[in-house]
């Protein structure tokens, strides 16, 4: 029995990246573990996740979803991705996801026959006006351009729009949410997220003043009133989610409320490790102690070790400060790598803590006011509300 | 049987009326997902991809 049924597989399928993105958490965030992977993932190793995630899919009782990841995904090339994910079709349950999480420039027609073929989702990272800034090729050149042409190629592509499930975005707090906002929307995608930019007690995160600043949350809520406002919107997986928490629903992406959630991922050489956001935190920070790779072990074995168990109730917050927060069930304390600090580990309240209260209260008030909206659902759907 | 089709009857049309409190599309549809509890490999199609992964 697993403590915790696995609902994302992350598939580092390259070590590398066409781009080199200022904020980015794998290469610039001072964790160099990158260096010593192989550049694209060797075929022993898609072998053995075709296998063994396979086999996982089938053994646990909710489906998962495997997602491609990198570095950038696409730089497995063409032939090796055609083993890995026409592989995963055939091993895993038919209802389990396959998708892939790419920065667009290589999302060639080609590409996007391929992953229609096996039903591959695909999601695009995308910043918008601000998208140059910080995301730039090594010779410097911006990509934005380039990004803009792969969404349009998608989306002409007789599949692309059942394929396409929306971009991601990072928060550039000096940037205008509302110009953000329409740029994004304006590729026809269904869908947003958005992140934070990553930082912690001992690395604040970029322009955030100190912990108790509201930059983030200024953001989010000029975001937030744009959002409800539109008569016509895509979705935003970030605030979506903290208003169904408030609603009384549930939380849909780590980082938010006290659903737990298990998360694994498989390196480029084939080595599990914890969810590797955790970088963020110290270098070797989503390494487990052992280092064993995918096609030495038994994924499911592996799996009900203590060490994997421990890394799980990582997410629960453990700080006095969020323990006694009445917004601990829609917050959840963020997530584990920006609660980090040298001097008492993952216990303390998000970097982001001031930012989250601000904008919470801020959603709290456009849905009708603290507990208004959550106690009529408590009486209209009584056990399917959590 | 029918006293439960009843109840489903009347917990529909108080969450309609709750929806039409709000003139927001986006929170409209918040409170209908709400409503049916709707797990995440049937949700949205963002929900589908990123999964719990928060990158």
């Amino acid at each position: 029995m697993l403590s915790q049924d696995v609902d994302t597989v992350l598939l580092k399928t390259a070590s590398r990246c066409n781009l080199d993105c200022s904020y980015c958490y794998v290469y610039n965030m001072g964790d160099d573990g990158w260096r010593s992977q192989p550049k694209r993932m060797p075929a022993e190793v898609i072998d053995a996740v075709v296998e063994q995630v396979g086999r996982l899919s089938h053994a646990q009782e909710h489906p998962l979803s495997v997602v491609m990841h990198g570095g950038e995904p696409l730089l497995l090339g063409l032939p090796a991705m055609d083993l890995l994910v026409g592989g995963l079709r055939r091993s895993l349950r038919p209802d389990a996801g396959i998708h892939v999480q790419t920065n667009g420039v290589l999302l060639s027609e080609p590409f996007i026959d391929l992953l229609a073929t096996y039903e591959v989702g695909i999601s695009v990272s995308f910043d918008g006006p601000v998208h140059d800034v910080n995301r730039r090729d090594r010779r410097g050149r911006g990509s934005h351009d380039r990004v803009v042409e792969a969404i349009a190629r998608l989306r002409a592509h007789p599949e692309g729009d059942r394929l396409f499930s929306g971009l991601l975005a990072v928060v550039d707090p000096s940037s205008d949410p509302v110009a953000v906002y329409g740029a994004l929307k304006a590729t026809g995608a269904p869908g947003f997220d958005f992140l934070y930019r990553d930082g912690n007690y001992e690395t604040l995160p970029f322009g955030k003043a100190n912990p108790k600043s509201t930059e983030y949350g200024d953001w989010m809520i000029r975001l937030a009133d744009c959002y409800v406002a539109d008569p016509s919107p895509p979705r935003i997986r970030i605030l979506d989610d903290l208003m169904r928490l408030i609603l009384g629903g549930r939380g849909h992406k780590e980082g938010v409320g006290l659903e737990d959630y298990g998360i694994i991922v498989i390196d480029t050489d084939g080595t599990v490790t914890k969810n590797d956001t955790l970088k963020v935190a110290h270098a070797g920070g989503d390494r487990f102690g052992v280092g064993q790779k995918i096609t030495d072990l038994d994924l499911e074995a592996f799996l009900r070790r203590e060490e994997v168990s421990s890394y799980y109730e990582l997410q629960a917050p453990t700080s006095a400060t969020c323990r006694a927060c009445p917004e601990l069930n829609v917050c959840g304390g963020g997530m584990p790598a920006h609660r980090w600090s040298a001097e008492t580990g993952y216990n303390n309240p998000t970097v982001f803590c001031a930012d989250q209260m601000s904008l919470i209260g801020h959603l709290r008030g456009l849905l009708g006011g603290s507990g208004h909206l959550a106690g009529q659902f408590g009486a209209l759907a009584g056990a399917t509300v959590r | 049987m029918e006293a439960t089709q009843e109840s489903e009857r009347l917990e529909q049309s108080e969450t309609e009326l709750l929806v039409a409190e709000f003139d927001s599309v986006a929170i409209q549809r918040l409170i209908g997902e709400v409503r049916c509890d709707e797990p995440v490999l049937s949700g949205p199609r963002y929900d589908r991809t990123y999964n719990r992964h928060n990158r």
